[in-house]
């Protein structure tokens, strides 16, 4: 029987099966659930994890030559499914997803990039973010997952970028915006957001038989991409001033970006 | 070459760079084999590459969870290769004592030092569930005691450990300090 008493759980094994990976799938559920809950149960999780490093060192032996480059040719011979993405909320971030972008979208010609130095930057920022995922302080939230899903959606062929310029109310502007008909994704990669006076902020609307509807308010963020609100028949996408948290209607008079999808 | 496979490379570079040694070493401990044990850490890898999206870093650090797939993998090919019937469950003495190669690799001669401080019986557990590969029962068995008493070895053992590197951990900061 798993009790839900934290005390008890701490004094019993489980934490230190799981971390063996020895636990069936009804004691990891528990003990995940523990880990969620309780803040003691994380701490006594991260000591344990030490542990395993500190007497995995020690049981550390040089690994032969030869294997690294076996490793990599192996590497070379998979075929490409799984891409490798690891992130840091961060704006340097962005850098790498225009880098991806840019791949993806040369067909468009909207960028000049010096891709042999954008390759470099990725490279260097995808080891510095390795570094930054092992440190063991106070482990950094990272969503693999998502960020991996948001990758695949904007390299998707069938994915649809649409430019946001804006107009003479706010020439700085400027965002792509990527749509997928077939996964009904959107995501909002934010290039340039200009200051807004206090109490405002941008707004999307999606044009649904001649309907403006909300897909979300543009945030101040560091995130590379922000998911929107995917909506079907949109027409197209538009961006006004709104006042801060947003309107249920835009106010038309303060349109900054337009955009026919 | 294509951006997204330059990047995976990279991942696996620093990956191997990083945690080479720590997960041969598991590897050979479980699979006393040179051979063998560089298959499953190739492997690990390749695995580790392609459930990178499944790594969940709530769930486990990066080592921790390449740490498990590489014991997994090793625990699967030790069976493989076993010759049907029993299995042999060998606990190598001079493995359990030194918990470490000290002689191979003199850097961690400190902290085999310092490991040896924590008492065998817990040192025995700890080295057959997380290096031998055992399960709680298989471990329970080779050193003939009571489940019960595996589990209970394991939780002090670590907890003794911990007490071990903490110490180490003041020593160097302390041998820091003083240079």
């Amino acid at each position: 029987m798993l009790s839900a008493d934290i005390k008890g759980f701490l004094e019993s094994s489980l934490l230190e099966e799981y971390l063996l990976g020895l636990t069936n799938a009804e004691e990891t559920q528990h003990v995940e659930q523990m880990l969620a809950k309780h803040a003691e149960a994380r701490d006594a999780y991260e000591k344990l994890q030490d542990s395993l490093e500190f007497m995995a060192e020690n049981m550390a032996m040089p690994a032969p030559e030869g294997l690294r480059q076996r490793i990599l040719n192996d590497l070379q011979a998979q075929r490409p499914e799984a891409a490798v993405v690891s992130v840091r909320r961060k704006t340097s971030w962005m850098a790498v997803a225009a880098t991806i972008a840019a791949v993806v979208m040369a067909g468009f010609g909207l960028m000049q990039y010096n891709k042999a130095q954008d390759l470099q930057d990725a490279v260097d920022l995808l080891t510095a973010e390795i570094e930054i995922l092992e440190s063991t302080a106070q482990g950094q939230q990272v969503q693999f997952a998502s960020l991996q899903n948001q990758l695949d959606m904007i390299s998707d062929p069938s994915t649809e970028k649409f430019v946001l310029r804006g107009n003479d109310k706010a020439p700085q502007f400027e965002a792509i915006a990527y749509w997928n008909e077939t996964s009904k994704q959107s995501y909002l990669d934010i290039r340039n957001l200009p200051e807004l006076p206090d109490r405002k902020c941008f707004q999307m609307w999606a044009d649904v038989d001649g309907e403006m509807i909300s897909v979300g308010v543009i945030p101040e963020t560091d995130e590379p991409l922000v998911a929107l609100t995917f909506l079907d028949n949109a027409e197209s996408l538009n961006v006004t001033i709104e006042p801060e948290g947003g309107s249920d209607h835009p106010t038309v008079t303060d349109l900054v970006a337009n955009v026919v999808i | 070459m294509d951006l997204l496979k330059q990047r995976d490379r990279r991942f696996v570079e620093v990956l191997y760079d990083r945690y080479a040694d720590r997960l041969y070493g598991l590897a050979y401990s479980i699979l006393k084999d040179d051979v063998i044990a560089q298959d499953a850490v190739q492997e690990s890898f390749i695995k580790i590459w392609k459930k990178a999206t499944e790594f969940d870093p709530d769930k486990a650090r990066l080592f921790t969870w390449s740490y498990q797939i590489v014991r997994n993998t090793s625990i699967d090919k030790l069976r493989s290769h076993q010759k049907r019937g029993s299995r042999e469950i060998q606990i190598q003495t001079e493995d359990v004592s030194h918990m470490g190669h000290m002689d191979v690799v003199p850097e961690h001669m400190d902290v085999s030092e310092h490991l040896s401080r924590l008492e065998e019986k817990y040192r025995t557990v700890l080295h057959l569930l997380f290096f031998q590969g055992m399960t709680q029962q298989e471990a329970s068995e080779a050193l003939d005691i009571p489940l019960g008493t595996v589990k209970t070895r394991l939780k002090i053992g670590l907890r003794e450990l911990r007490k071990v590197f903490t110490d180490t951990t003041m020593a160097l900061i302390l041998a820091l300090l003083i240079i």
